[in-house]
């Protein structure tokens, strides 16, 4: 009766009282003392989920700074020359998605702005594109409903310095 | 309002200090003008049906006076509180600033003259130089036109419209008028200064001080003139936002301004006998259109500012 209990217990702590992810990549690093570094090390010793973690962890740490290694590393000229089209292209696939972004995030501006303003935001975005319609609607709502009542509906920061210019 | 909302309101509350529910009637401030309008218009067709049940006219007119009266006097003081909320809410260095503060005196001496001419006639403004027939109609009417659209009002009205303008301009949403409107409002014009030329070379001209009294309730011609020509320059900037709340607000002005039009026309055209002084509740009716719309215009205006400061309102 007192084994069986002994083992059910043991069966609870090691269930509930796994280190944490991060106190065993503190304990990898080394980071850890006093009685937190006996009891983490007492435990990884003795349970094999904590042990298939720490190697886990401790691989992902290896290719990261495998790749940080490679990447502040000056490259030989052949590899550059092999990583600028890649490079090339994530630049493109970047400026896309933030030009999409921007489209989206000024269709929303217009539509949150319909019911105060009517048509006409959805029209200066169709008329100057969302690159010019940030500043030029911050203008227009800043005009007609208040600064402030403007800057709760667009509150963007890059608004506050459109809007500011467009009051002075 | 859903839960959330309501949640939202609590906290906004608690947050600000402000109480929820005035924010919250704030917020629909034009639809309580409706209620309202909608309820004197009930309570005067239920009069006119006793009446078509009893055949007995005098009361009725006396009940409809009074009833009109009172709403002129209501919608004007309510005018008057949402353009000086309106106002409040623009900061110092704002464009619209200047505009809502000459409109909120427009509104505050319009209603200061209908609640004074209200309470010296007992809420009977005009109806016993009305029932006197033809001659008395044009006392009335010049009264009525004294207190209501009184030519300090819209002098400070067009003012405010004025620097409305100015910040469509800014803006970006104005519009030079085309050449058919410029000539029509410049025959409206011509019409509007040669009454005032009219009435100040009249026979009946008074000299001295009521004489002055008279020029300046004739100025309320040109004024007219004046402000229908920036009701056709607001045309632009409220096709533009029409189906937003500051469209309709301007959109209100323009709506007041054609009503008093109408019934300063109506008013005319009665004392100067080409209307039967019978057919006086058309132009009772015009004013108190105008009115509504005078009242509606800040209220739009109010319901904008709010809703965008305070999320929890939009979905009410």
């Amino acid at each position: 009766m007192l084994t069986s209990l002994k083992g059910l217990t043991r069966r609870l702590l090691r269930s509930f009282g796994h280190p944490s992810y991060t106190e065993l990549v503190d304990w990898l690093a080394g980071e850890l003392d006093g009685p937190v570094l006996g009891s983490t090390t007492r435990h990884v010793l003795s349970c094999h989920a904590c042990q298939r973690e720490t190697k886990r962890i401790k691989s992902v740490l290896e290719r990261s700074s495998a790749v940080l290694d490679w990447e502040a590393a000056p490259p030989p000229p052949q590899r550059a020359a092999g990583r600028l089209p890649g490079l090339l292209r994530n630049a493109a696939v970047i400026r896309i998605a933030e030009e999409r972004h921007r489209q989206e995030r000024a269709l929303r501006l217009a539509a949150a702005l319909r019911p105060y303003l009517g048509q006409r935001p959805m029209s200066l975005l169709e008329h100057l594109g969302s690159s010019g319609f940030l500043p030029e609607v911050g203008r227009l709502a800043g005009v007609f409903l208040g600064r402030q009542a403007a800057a709760a509906l667009i509150d963007t920061p890059d608004w506050q310095d459109a809007g500011s210019e467009g009051m002075s | 309002m859903s839960v959330n909302a309501s949640a939202a309101a609590c906290i906004g509350v608690e947050r600000r200090g402000r109480s929820a529910l005035a924010l919250r009637f704030a917020g629909n401030a034009s639809r309580w003008l409706w209620v309202m309008a909608t309820a004197a218009a009930f309570l005067a067709a239920a009069g006119t049906a006793s009446w078509a049940f009893s055949g007995f006219p005098q009361p009725l007119a006396g009940y409809l006076w009074r009833l009109g009266a009172f709403c002129l006097v209501a919608f004007s003081v309510a005018e008057y509180v949402l353009a000086l909320a309106c106002w409040r809410r623009f900061g110092r260095d704002e464009p619209m600033r200047w505009a809502w503060l000459l409109i909120t005196l427009a509104a505050g001496s319009r209603a200061a003259g209908l609640v004074v001419v209200s309470l010296r006639s007992g809420f009977e403004i005009g109806r016993d130089a009305l029932a006197q027939g033809s001659v008395a109609q044009t006392a009335a009417a010049a009264g009525l036109s004294s207190a209501f659209a009184n030519p300090l009002a819209l002098a400070l009205l067009a003012g405010g419209l004025l620097a409305a303008l100015r910040a469509c301009g800014q803006a970006g949403v104005l519009r030079r008028p085309s050449a058919f409107e410029m000539a029509s409002l410049m025959v409206l014009m011509l019409f509007m200064a040669g009454r005032f030329v009219a009435i100040l070379r009249s026979p009946s001209a008074s000299a001295g001080l009521p004489g002055l009294v008279q020029g300046i309730n004739a100025s309320v011609y040109p004024l007219m003139g004046l402000l229908l020509v920036l009701a056709v320059m607001l045309r632009e900037p409220v096709q533009q936002m029409g189906d937003g709340l500051i469209g309709r607000c301007w959109g209100g002005y323009i709506a007041a301004i054609f009503f008093t039009a109408v019934a300063s026309m109506g008013n005319w055209a009665t004392s100067a006998g080409y209307m039967p002084w019978q057919y006086g509740f058309v132009n009772s009716a015009g004013w108190l259109l105008a009115a509504l719309a005078f009242a509606l215009a800040p209220a739009h205006q109010l319901e904008a500012a709010v809703r965008a400061r305070h999320p929890w309102l939009r979905s009410s």
